[in-house]
């Protein structure tokens, strides 16, 4: 061993301390996160690195021919598993997306194997080892094509999966990043590993393999910064903790090769010292990231609670123009009728017209309560969760129902020219328990959203365009093991697929129904929500843009 | 008499609303037309030339800003004074009535039918 150290030139002392470099990679970004593939894949890559380039040293180290030759095996075996690995880790970063078919990765593991076979079998590729006046020389035989074939292959299928992921990565720029940063490393290591130790030795030039190895680091090292790239901070504990190993393998190196017992003495207690700061270091390191890594995530938890915050607060804006008119509307009408009363209008009136502007006085002041019960009843909810009262609960016929609901609102349907109909399946459905008002309440206002969002056929607006189609608004009851489901499906503008998810929170509204200014309150499917979970039922809604809605209300029987 | 050369075509499909607008503007000798939706409301203010559109936003079927924006589209109707006659109010909604070519925003609350048939006279010059 020692001499081996000692023969050993500076040639060699650098690829080691490369290999080594490698192999502390190879385990660090493991241990980060053991059950992650881009982690593994990329680990073998290294390690694979980091054995080749090891190999390439002790090959260059070794005196005997034999262990020579075994060391020529140990690196072409393990430049051959760089280009696997590479290839298998190209297929799961930065995302996993295309699973290979299996005769595919049949056929590669196949390859593979005939490429490690013919690597280590006695005088397949690797004929015999010369020695020439510049150092050690593996003679090769013809196969050594196809090992080239096979290592050339897996860089372009890599290359290639890159790109085309660059490619779909489209608005995501971290992803664009990291493959950008894997194709420079990979692209400068490779071109230069290849040149000197897959194509040289190719035209019988094996002066040169030693240098093949040195920008693997490279490599290695912008693919490490790639994986991490999504929280940029770790670069600095990589950066740290690679300066540190290095010095301290360049320390211990330098005791080992100590000429005197003394001068290995003082070198390996330089060492130690080394070795203790350098730990310090990349502890201290590790906590400045760590702290600033929560900093960072602190602020981004900030921002995207203001920006929840200004959503909430605009559609709160909303809510009180659209609930603020729908207030204003009957006391526009209260205040008109009575001040004409106050003027002395009324008394030049008939008897009819006179009763007919008191009735309008009485509707609306009926109309303004019922809106503030509405929107006070949203608030409520809103405080309380809603659940339907044991005490209250009575048996509810949904058919009888529904019906009642289909036949409030024929009228407006009518109006508007959209065929509303209920539709029974698997008659008798069972009643279920619950406040029938509530419930009716939570069909209304599907019902009414349906009709409200399917444009009427002699409209044609701005917003809505022209409708070809005629309106039909579905409603269905069905029996479905222990639940009862009611539909309520309409051929309207649809909802936009991002609004789906929160349309069920307050005061919201689909964009595109935004712009039709429809008197609502913005709180109705909020208040259905609230009333089918006090229920325990579900609500929910299937939606094809520009093609129609389908809401879902699922009750326990 | 009803001066029959200057008629006001009011955009509205609360009936109650109609009604007491007709009553006032019958009573202040103004002629009144009205319409409830917009098909109709374009027939009128092409046909009849109203010298002044009073406009709701918010019509059971449909967007008063739609209209407004035919109305305007319109080679016979674009000349026609519009004034939006609404509950909604919003800094959005005024913003767009004025880019659209409205000449007034007038929230129904905040006036009387007198006050609402002063302004209107204002207006047509009467």
């Amino acid at each position: 061993m020692l001499t081996t150290i000692l023969n050993m030139d500076i040639r060699e002392l650098v690829l080691i301390i490369v290999a080594f470099c490698n192999f502390i990679l190879a385990i660090f970004v493991f241990l980060k996160n053991k059950k992650d593939r881009i982690n593994i894949y990329y680990s073998f890559t290294a390690l694979a690195t980091g054995c080749w380039t090891f190999g390439l040293a002790a090959f260059s180290l070794s005196i005997d021919l034999d262990v020579a030759t075994f060391w020529c095996k140990f690196y072409y075996v393990s430049a051959a598993l760089i280009a696997s690995s590479f290839l298998a880790f190209s297929f799961v970063f930065p995302f996993d997306k295309r699973k290979l078919p299996k005769i595919y990765s049949s056929l590669f593991y196949l390859f593979t194997i005939f490429i490690i076979g013919i690597s280590v079998w006695p005088g397949a590729m690797i004929k015999e080892i010369v020695i020439r006046p510049w150092g050690k020389e593996a003679i090769l035989s013809p196969f050594y094509f196809i090992y080239t074939t096979y290592f050339v292959m897996c860089v372009i299928g890599a290359f290639g999966n890159f790109l085309r992921k660059h490619k779909q990565s489209l608005q995501n720029e971290v992803y664009k990043m990291q493959i950008k940063y894997v194709f420079i490393g990979t692209s400068i290591a490779m071109a230069w590993g290849m040149m000197f130790n897959l194509f040289l030795p190719l035209i019988g030039n094996y002066k040169l393999i030693w240098l093949g190895p040195y920008l693997s680091l490279a490599m290695i090292g912008f693919i490490a910064y790639a994986i991490f790239k999504h929280h940029l901070m770790n670069i600095k504990i990589i950066t740290t903790e690679l300066f540190g190993v290095l010095i301290m393998i360049v320390v211990l190196l330098d005791a080992l090769m100590a000429r005197s017992r003394i001068e290995f003495f003082l070198k390996f207690g330089l060492f130690m010292v080394v070795a203790v700061f350098s730990i310090l270091l990349i502890r201290s390191v590790l906590n400045e990231v760590r702290s600033t890594e929560k900093v960072v995530k602190l602020a981004h938890h900030l921002e995207k609670a203001n920006i929840e915050l200004k959503k909430l607060d605009k559609a709160k804006s909303e809510f009180i123009s659209i609930a603020s008119h729908q207030l204003r509307t009957p006391v526009s009408v209260i205040k008109g009728v009575s001040s004409m009363m106050k003027e002395g209008d009324m008394e030049h009136f008939s008897k009819e017209k006179r009763e007919r502007f008191i009735d309008s006085l009485w509707q609306k002041s009926c109309k303004l309560e019922r809106i503030i019960k509405d929107i006070l009843s949203a608030t409520e909810m809103t405080s309380i969760k809603y659940k339907a009262e044991k005490e209250k609960a009575e048996p509810i016929d949904l058919e009888e129902l529904l019906k009642e609901s289909i036949n409030d609102f024929q009228p407006a349907a009518q109006e508007r020219e959209i065929e509303l109909s209920l539709t029974v399946f698997g008659r008798p459905i069972p009643k279920i328990y619950g406040e029938a008002m509530y419930l009716r309440d939570a069909v209304d206002n599907l019902i009414d959203n349906a009709l409200k969002y399917t444009p009427s056929l002699k409209t044609s607006s701005e917003v809505r365009g022209k409708r070809k189609k005629k309106g039909i608004v579905s409603v269905s009851l069905t029996k479905k093991e222990n639940n009862v489901i009611i539909s309520v499906k309409d051929n309207g503008i649809g909802i936009p697929p991002k609004e789906k998810a929160n349309l069920f929170d307050k005061f919201t509204r689909a964009s595109n129904a935004r712009d039709m200014y429809t008197d609502g309150s913005g709180l109705g499917l909020f208040i259905a929500k609230e009333i089918v979970e006090g229920h325990q039922g579900k609500i929910w809604l299937e939606s094809e843009f520009n093609k129609g809605t389908t809401f879902y209300i699922s009750l326990p029987i | 008499m009803i001066n029959v050369d200057k008629k006001i075509l009011f955009i509205e499909d609360d009936p109650d609303q109609l009604m007491i607008f007709q009553t006032k503007f019958d009573m202040e000798r103004m002629f009144l037309i009205t319409a409830t939706e917009s098909k109709r409301a374009m027939e009128l203010a092409k046909r009849e030339k109203p010298k002044l559109i009073l406009l709701d936003l918010i019509l059971r079927n449909e967007n008063g800003f739609d209209i407004l924006v035919e109305l305007k589209k319109n080679e016979q109707t674009k000349d026609i004074p519009v004034i939006v006659f609404t509950n909604y109010v919003s800094k959005e909604s005024r913003e767009r009535a004025n880019e659209l070519g409205a000449i007034d925003y007038i929230v129904k609350t905040q006036v009387t039918p007198s006050e609402v048939v002063e302004r209107v006279r204002k207006i047509i010059g009467e």
